[in-house]
């Protein structure tokens, strides 16, 4: 901004100046050709009838204005000129200033969504209800809250067992549909592997004696779980996205 | 339209819909994949996930139904309607919102399919869609889901592909042109109709490549037994050689069954529900629906684990009383073998035929399901009636299933069990033809057959599945009291191919210009041999039936009448048309069908 305003204003200075000049030299040239004429004209009285009062009077006042005109009038006009050259350059300099200073705060505000307010509300929102999602469909497909909300104490084992059934398969369908779970070793518990060196140490938690240098020899005693493919539902409307499932009021 | 890049085949079935695709080969000697579209849709309000199948249910909902913004679709912001898993849950809490059935409506003959009627007992303030234009937001929501999905520009958007659509083998010359319509009505302006099985049986060339020919022989007559969620077809192709090729003709195709898997569930939780009821414990309509459910689930259950004698039938309780409201059964085998198996398909003879529909005082105008529910005394009804004559038995030698229900090993045993009771006695043992995926096959059955007809791999032969005929008066004196009698004239042969046009000489018609004129159109499945003008006396004892009426109005000077012979066309797309051609001037007129409530009109001579 600053840049473009120092370039600028020595150029607004120049372009200013040589139309001022050009303008007076105009103006200049135009005084000292109407001057002349009129000079001939009052020449021209003075001849035609010398002797009226009138007549002296203006041929006076011309050779006054010959002889202090071209002194005074180009003094006059040059303070005028370098006047209002300073006043057009410090005038046209602030209303760019001004032009420029908007301009860079429109541009420098990004239009991605997500930095206003507003929008940034409408992220946290969907974010909140992608989070919340899966329990919802957990909960609708496999009654999962219900049970967790469910008092197990008042119950008989033989029945909350029943229950438990029902909604494991239902919620085991969910999950295999969102999630794909699968183990992170194909190896099957209790067997023996080798840890090479440079192993992923997020994927693969070693217990135990861990001393020294990899490969290790270790004994797997959970496969661990790794998503096996994950599909994100896409969201719309402007639910709450504290909700996890409606309540339900039957109409009689 | 621009040169299409993709073949699409879409299996608009009556409990779901599904969608596959193959790239158009640069090489025509390359067979391309054919994959599956995973098909974008409201899973719940407001929640858009993809699903191999798209549940072919619409929901039209009511102003506080649904909160707002809940039917919004990336393509869509302003949605009034649902298709999908979305409208199929959430229309069973509101049963007069939705719209099943779509199929089954549009060759329902009883309705007007053009007027808006569903959803079908719905209320009177709803925004009522007529058949036609069910099956249209169907294909119009694939549509705009593969263009959002797939169509990153113009050519690739779905109206500039191929189609292929297919439909049951049921489906006469009015249903089929319905469809075409509904296609046309979501921007899909060429399409091609397949009949199911057929494509079924595509899908199965497909997965076999070149060693189909090993798996069928000459002499093959090969059933098609296709019982799907809501509708079952049966289709008979023979193998045949010629030239050393083997050649497939399908040569019978049976009528529209309104029983499926749906109905079997559903009978699986009534036996419950009434075992229920006699020791004391009525059921709500929720609780009846989570039994529907949980008996479907544990069906899939026994007939998949065959060690298992019973699985468990739990509703849970509704609200807080989960584990106290609990009701919990057991299903046996012996149970789900009594209904499924013994109810849905009994063991019987070749000879027996559908118990009869029991005759109410006022029948309800809804859907005509089947009043027997045995597939089996269908097939039966099936075969026989598609017997050239009184002792040949038509005994298939192989069988090829599809459909959710037959996935059922026990279900498949049972039908091989009654198809080899019913062989003759120096007939071979009934193999069956094992396939691949019966939920998705005749979808890529439809892909594969795109792209057979570029010219790759082998074409079933089949042309029209029935003969259609037009009512005409026969020249004999009227006796008062007496309607006259009318014979029936055949226009269009069974069999007749795609592509092909005939003219019926034989019989001239004089019609009067600038009146409506109307034919009474006929059809028979059963009647295989009929050329065209052949005319056949007494025509309802001679299997055929009234289907509806053709109409025109002859435009040119009014009151003047012109000569016209009738002219037969089977469109490439699998469509019929018939046509009054002046002979002397060439002019044309098409004949419309009438899609309203069968009509009746005089025959026209």
């Amino acid at each position: 901004m600053d840049d473009i305003l120092k370039k600028f204003s020595p150029r607004l200075f120049f372009i200013t100046g040589l139309i001022m000049i050009l303008l007076l030299a105009g103006i200049g040239a135009t005084a000292y050709f109407g001057l002349n004429q009129l000079d001939l004209r009052a020449s021209a009285l003075l001849g035609a009838c010398p002797e009226s009062e009138a007549t002296r009077a203006f041929s006076d006042f011309m050779i006054f204005l010959k002889e202090t005109m071209p002194i005074y009038g180009a003094a006059a006009a040059g303070m005028a000129f370098l006047l209002a050259v300073l006043l057009i350059w410090i005038a046209g300099r602030s209303v760019l200033k001004g032009l420029l200073k908007t301009s860079v705060q429109k541009s420098s505000v990004p239009k991605k969504p997500g930095d206003s307010k507003q929008d940034r509300q409408e992220r946290i929102a969907a974010d909140r209800r992608l989070y919340l999602h899966l329990l919802s469909v957990l909960q609708r497909e496999g009654r999962l809250l219900d049970f967790f909300a469910e008092d197990l104490a008042a119950y008989e084992d033989a029945q909350i067992g029943a229950a438990v059934r029902n909604i494991h398969e239902n919620c085991r369908r969910v999950i295999d549909r969102y999630v794909g779970f699968r183990p992170v070793m194909e190896q099957a518990e209790g067997q023996s592997v080798t840890v090479e060196q440079g192993f992923d140490a997020s994927a693969l938690k070693l217990t135990g004696n861990v001393a020294g240098e990899p490969p290790f020899r270790g004994t797997i005693r959970h496969r661990g779980w790794k998503a096996g493919n994950i599909e994100l539902p896409e969201l719309s409307g402007g639910r709450d996205a504290g909700l996890i499932a409606p309540a339900e009021i039957e109409i009689a | 339209m621009s040169e299409p890049v993709y073949i699409i085949g879409i299996d608009l079935g009556t409990t779901n819909t599904v969608a596959a695709y193959a790239e158009i080969p640069a090489d025509p000697g390359r067979a391309p994949d054919i994959r599956i579209f995973r098909i974008p849709q409201l899973v719940d309000a407001g929640v858009i996930e993809k699903r191999d199948l798209l549940p072919s249910f619409i929901l039209v909902p009511g102003p506080h139904d649904l909160p707002d913004g809940a039917l919004a679709l990336p393509w869509e912001e302003q949605g009034t309607t649902a298709a999908g898993e979305f409208a199929r849950n959430r229309g069973a809490e509101i049963p007069h919102r939705l719209i099943s059935s779509t199929k089954s409506w549009l060759c329902h003959t009883l309705v007007d399919r053009n007027a808006k009627i569903l959803p079908w007992q719905g209320l009177k303030d709803a925004g009522k869609l007529s058949p036609v234009e069910a099956s249209a937001a169907i294909l119009r929501h694939i549509r705009n889901a593969w263009n959002h999905e797939m169509a990153g520009d113009e050519t690739l958007r779905m109206e500039n592909q191929e189609i292929l659509l297919t439909v049951p083998a049921s489906f006469d010359a009015v249903a089929r042109e319905l469809t075409v319509q509904a296609a046309a009505m979501a921007d899909l302006k060429h399409v091609t109709l397949l009949e199911e099985p057929q494509a079924a049986f595509y899908a199965w060339i497909d997965d076999a490549g070149d060693r189909w020919r090993e798996m069928v022989k000459k002499g093959d007559l090969i059933l098609i037994c296709d019982v799907g969620g809501g509708t079952s077809d049966f289709s008979l192709i023979r193998v045949s050689e010629s030239g050393g090729n083997l050649d497939l003709e399908r040569i019978a195709v049976g009528d529209h069954l309104l029983v499926g898997g749906d109905n079997m569930d559903l009978t699986l939780a009534h036996a419950v529900s009434l075992q229920m009821a006699v020791s004391g414990t009525r059921l709500d309509a929720w609780q009846m629906n989570g039994l529907w459910h949980s008996c479907r689930q544990a069906k899939e259950k026994l007939f998949s684990s065959p060690d298992a004698a019973e699985a468990p039938v739990t509703i849970l309780g509704r609200g807080s009383g989960l584990i106290g409201g609990m009701i919990r059964r057991s299903l046996t085998r012996d149970q789900v073998d009594q209904v499924i198996l013994d109810g849905f398909f009994p063991v019987c003879e070749r000879t027996e035929k559908p118990g009869a529909a029991r005759k109410h005082g006022i029948q309800e105008l809804g859907l005509s399901y089947e009043s027997d529910p045995a597939v089996t005394r269908h097939l039966a009804y099936f075969l026989s009636r598609h017997q050239t004559d009184e002792n040949a038995y038509l005994s298939p030698t192989a069988v090829f299933f599809n459909g959710g229900v037959m996935k059922a090993p026990s279900v498949r045993r049972r039908i091989l069990e009654v198809l080899n009771a019913w062989r003759p006695e120096d007939g071979g043992l009934v193999r069956e033809i094992a396939a691949t995926d019966l939920d998705l096959a005749v979808a890529r059955g439809a892909a594969y057959y795109g792209l057979v007809r570029r010219g790759q791999g082998i074409r079933i032969r089949g042309g029209l599945g029935k003969s259609y005929y037009i009512e005409i008066g026969a020249s004999m004196p009227a006796v008062p009291g007496l309607p006259a009698p009318t014979k029936a004239l055949c226009v269009a042969p069974f069999g007749m191919e795609e592509g092909t046009r005939a003219r019926v000489a034989e019989q001239r018609f004089v019609l009067i210009v600038g009146e409506p004129v109307c034919f009474a159109f006929l059809e028979s499945s059963l009647r295989r041999k009929d050329a065209v003008g052949q005319t056949v006396e007494d025509w309802e004892a001679e299997g055929i039936e009234p289907l509806t009426t053709l109409e025109t109005t002859l435009d040119g000077e009014a009151g003047t009448t012109v000569p016209v012979a009738l002219e037969v066309n089977v469109t490439e797309i699998g469509t019929l048309e018939i046509w009054c051609v002046c002979p002397e001037t060439g002019r044309r007129w098409k004949l419309e069908f009438n899609v309203r409530e069968k009509g009746q009109c005089l025959g026209a001579s």
